[in-house]
């Protein structure tokens, strides 16, 4: 049971590649972070095993299914995916919305099941949106809305969940509750999440692994005290960086600072504590 | 560093920018000569063009060229280079490549407003072409509105959508009008079709005005359009007030709409074909763009002038069709091509 | 929790029955109305025992040979431009969007005026036909684009305006040139006209469009989930491109065949979903009936009022449930704006 991407090759019309050839596997249970600076490949990865993009060259498939052969309904019933920034319907209510996601369990003529319902109501208990139920979903706030959609997700009932910067746009307070939610959904309900965050330090905190692109191909892979490392820093996001414990977590923490060829115009820290940063890294490999 | 790259390229690029507009220039005369000697008349030729101009030697073609041919000229010309720069205007205040008067609604509303005229003679104030601006006006603000307003928040396909409902609702009320009267119907679709073949003189004036106001404000306002490109709250950072821009730039584009509709009658799509073709070959500097723009319209037009007196001679066919003919597969390409546009 | 949220949609169902319910007596009260006025005006004594059957007086040739296939076109095509704008509307996710959009009606209209001027010989019986072909025909540019590229929906509706305006150039292009008598038989038809209409009428268009209708109404929830956007309905296991297509081509057969039967009646397909959102909400399994019902109520009356103004005259249908709709439609544009502001 498990994600398998074999050769992935995608990019978009007539561009250059955005991935070259990646392999990748991922197991059930856990959450996967994939991290990167813009442009790296990881939202395209996401778009390719979504179906929105199709591929170049290689083969994927999700526990057996090859997501280009298999009826599109029984991937969706496998895996589900929260777009960067969802359309919101006019004149949908949470609840409508939320029923949305049991789309692929249902028949050509989308009739409610008693099981629909349940699932819909434990969704919406889950997300803590119980009280938005009947609003309308154009009218809530930006973390209000990301919950209802992520109620939607959880309503899709999917072994497998891929979520597209869930927390962009998002307040502190709405960052840290959609990171606990995949939380409790890894260990309450053993599903299996792949996420792409931009906040290093809070992809570390929730990362069971940690996959790290750079220019379209994996850079590093493993778990974030493997991974976040100031040798990584360096070179996939060009800054200087220290890298502390997190006192509570005990995951890695990163303090970024600019790179040494900044720091030399003025900008930067000392070249000296630069020179020690990068012994230090070289000695941690 | 992007900076300095684009300096260069604008420095190192200078030389082909004036060979560009001199070679505008010369498709504007050429064009010209072209619409002076096409014609039913077979004693006016490319040949004796000149010596018809200069020399009153009393004759027909004399007559025919100097007034007949050269105020419709003058008046097709001024028309170009206004509804273009009316265009590149509306484009720049609302942000969006595809705006102009024919996608708006505006044409559509003029037509209307000669419409109502036509049907109720008690309605008319003033007179017909009056009727036409304030049906062009009106059509304009309803777009507008419904589009969300001239705030920073004018949705672009909403814009779009909603100019083309405008559109079509005038449009359906025009032919409503065609069905009550035959003779009816004649007036109101010879006004639309901006026939030019009987202009005079009389209408060069204001028409020319209009165009060298134009292109001065123009010239003002298109650092201001340059800023506006960024987003309101770039310009508002750059202290540039985006609305009063906006207003401005609005009401640029309503005069020298009015004018010419008034003069012409609805010449459609020359504000989109001649701005978007400008800003392929010259960039998106509104500096450099206004009098291109200007150029380029005038040279449209002429061109199309001609054609009308070609595509079934001996008879003529209007110029506003002839302008539609080629606007509209132009912004089918244009939607078609382009790659992301909404 | 679930009690709760099952009383609430059970509410919500019991208001939709509700609202359906009145929109029904309204709409039967409309038809006998309807059936009385015009040139010669029917009590509606009259008019019951002649569709019942009863005894007493009874005025059978004018209402069954008249009248009433007029209100059964009016059912028919009111419910289907209605059903056609709502699958349309939520396809390209814009309140703006409506049959014509997506070419349908300047592609009836070009098929149809061509039709006229360049065959004069064809019988016009030919005239539905060949719009119905002009519909589907612009149309396809939009489905086939919707299949084979993978463009915004609002770039779909972009290009649907293009094709309009191609067609609508070629239409004043053939008006120009035609002769009033040619002109007057497909303008007539443009307004969107029930006048004249027989049985034959209806016989041709009963059965597609309540087949149409019937599926359109079947698979009313998958319109759902285009309205979250091409990533989402992806992920909810919904091949978008090919859904595109296939709810397009029935959009566009359901308004083509009513455009062949009754003419451009462009507003109802844009309004009448309007209404049945702000009544009963954008769910589309409640929305599709209403809204089908509402555009035949919007039809019958702009049919019945066009009548009574002023008999025997007759103000055609499409304009007046355009003027009918027009204030109700800029109230939810400006509404919806405003919303969006906050």
């Amino acid at each position: 049971m498990s994600i398998v991407l074999s050769g992935i090759t995608a990019g978009y019309g007539k561009d250059p590649d955005v991935l070259a050839n990646i392999d990748l596997e991922i197991e059930t249970g856990g959450i996967t972070v994939l991290i990167g600076p813009n442009g790296c490949g990881k939202s395209t990865l996401l778009k390719t095993v979504g179906r929105l993009l199709k591929t170049r060259a290689g083969a994927a498939s999700i526990d057996g299914l090859d997501i280009l052969t298999s009826p599109s309904k029984q991937i969706a019933r496998t895996i589900a995916y929260l777009p960067q920034s969802p359309a919101v319907p006019v004149a949908v209510s949470v609840e409508q919305l939320v029923g949305y996601g049991r789309a692929p369990h249902q028949s050509l003529l989308g009739l409610k099941s008693a099981e629909d319902v349940e699932r819909i109501d434990h969704a919406i208990d889950i997300a803590g949106i119980g009280h938005l139920r009947h609003r309308q979903v154009a009218e809530l706030s930006g973390g209000q809305r990301q919950s209802v959609f992520f109620a939607m997700v959880l309503a899709q009932d999917t072994p497998y969940a891929m979520l597209d910067e869930p927390t962009n746009h998002l307040d502190l307070t709405h960052q840290i509750e959609v990171l606990e939610l995949i939380a409790r959904l890894k260990t309450e309900h053993g599903k299996t999440a792949i996420v792409v965050l931009h906040d290093l330090n809070l992809a570390a905190r929730y990362a069971d692994r940690l996959i790290v692109f750079k220019q379209g191909a994996i850079y590093a892979d493993g778990t974030p005290d493997e991974v976040l490392t100031e040798t990584t820093l360096s070179e996939v996001f060009a800054v200087d960086s220290r890298i502390v414990t997190d006192p509570v977590h005990g995951r890695p923490f990163c303090i970024p600072y600019p790179h040494a060829a900044a720091a030399q115009d003025g900008h930067g820290v000392d070249l000296k504590a630069g020179q020690e940063r990068r012994a230090g890294a070289v000695s941690m490999r | 560093m992007p900076e300095a790259t684009n300096r260069l390229h604008a420095t190192r690029f200078m030389p082909s920018v004036v060979l560009r507009i001199a070679v505008l220039v010369a498709a504007m005369f050429a064009a010209a000569l072209l619409t002076l000697a096409i014609g039913q008349r077979s004693d006016v030729g490319l040949g004796n063009l000149l010596q018809l101009l200069l020399v009153d030697d009393g004759s027909l073609a004399r007559s025919a060229v100097v007034d007949l041919r050269l105020p419709r000229l003058l008046v097709a010309g001024l028309v170009g280079a206004n509804l273009a720069l009316a265009g590149l205007a509306l484009q720049a205040v609302t942000r969006n490549p595809l705006a102009s008067e024919s996608v708006l609604g505006i044409n559509q509303g003029a037509a209307l407003g000669v419409a109502i005229g036509a049907v109720m003679p008690s309605l008319i104030i003033v007179n017909l072409d009056v009727m036409a601006i304030m049906g062009a006006i009106t059509a304009g603000i309803i777009t507008f509105t419904i589009a969300g307003g001239l705030g920073g928040r004018l949705d672009s396909i909403r814009l779009i959508l909603a100019g083309v409902t405008v559109g079509a609702f005038s449009f359906a009320c025009v032919r409503f009008a065609f069905t009550l009267e035959d003779n009816l119907a004649r007036i109101v679709l010879t006004w639309i079709s901006a026939d030019i073949s009987s202009v005079s003189f009389a209408q060069v004036p204001a028409l020319a005005v209009a165009a060298g106001l134009g292109l001065v404000a123009s010239l003002f306002l298109a650092h201001g359009f340059n800023i506006l490109s960024l987003g309101d709250g770039a310009s508002q950072g750059l202290g540039l007030d985006p609305r009063r821009v906006r207003l401005l730039g609005a009401l640029l584009a309503a005069i020298l709409t009015g004018v010419s509709v008034s003069a012409a009658g609805p010449v459609g799509f020359i504000g989109l074909v001649v701005p978007h073709l400008s800003r392929r070959w010259f960039g998106h500097n509104h500096r450099l763009l206004v009098p291109v723009v200007a150029l380029g319209g005038a040279t449209l037009v002429l061109l199309a002038d001609a054609a009308s007196k070609l595509v079934r001679f001996p008879f003529e066919t209007p110029l506003g069709i002839i302008c539609a003919l080629i606007g509209a597969p132009y912004f089918l390409y244009v939607t078609l091509s382009a790659r992301r546009l909404a | 929790m679930t009690i709760a949220a099952q009383t609430y949609s059970g509410m919500r169902n019991r208001r939709a029955l509700v609202l359906i319910a009145v929109t029904l007596v309204l709409i039967v009260a409309t038809a006998i109305w309807s059936i009385g006025v015009g040139a010669v005006a029917i009590p509606a004594d009259v008019i019951i025992n002649t569709l019942f059957n009863l005894d007493g007086e009874k005025q059978t040739y004018i209402i069954m040979r008249s009248r009433l296939p007029r209100i059964v076109l009016a059912i028919l095509c009111g419910g289907a431009f209605a059903l056609s704008g709502t699958i349309i509307q939520a396809v390209i996710r814009n309140p703006l969007a409506s049959p014509g959009i997506i070419g349908i009606n300047a592609g009836a209209a070009l098929f149809a005026v061509s039709l006229v001027t360049l065959f004069p010989a064809v019988p016009q019986v030919f005239m539905p036909l060949a719009a119905c072909a002009g519909g589907l025909a612009a149309a396809a540019v939009v489905i086939v684009t919707a299949r084979t590229r993978a463009v915004s929906a609002a770039h779909l509706a972009l290009i649907g305006v293009a094709v309009g305006f191609v067609c609508e150039a070629g239409v004043d292009y053939f008006l120009i040139t035609s002769s009033d008598a040619e002109r007057s038989a497909p303008l007539i038809w443009l307004t969107g006209s029930l006048w004249g209409r027989t049985w034959g009428h209806v016989e041709i268009a009963l059965l597609p469009l309540t087949a149409l209708g019937g599926l359109a109404l079947l698979l009313a929830h998958r319109l759902d989930l285009m309205g979250l956007g091409a990533e989402t309905a992806t992920g909810l296991g919904i091949r978008v491109p090919r859904e595109r297509m296939v709810l397009l081509t029935l959009a566009a057969l359901l308004a083509s065949i009513s455009v062949a039967v009754v003419g451009v009646m462009g507003f109802i397909g844009l309004m009448a979903p309007h209404i049945a959102r702000h009544l009963i909400g954008g769910a589309h399994r409640l929305l599709m009936p209403l809204s089908m019902l509402v555009g035949t109520l919007l039809v019958l009356l702009a049919d019945g009022i066009g009548r009574a103004i002023a008999p025997p005259i007759e103000v055609s249908a499409g304009i007046l449930a355009a003027l009918i709709g027009a204030p109700f439609f800029v109230y939810v544009m400006l509404t919806t704006a405003a919303e969006r502001d906050t």
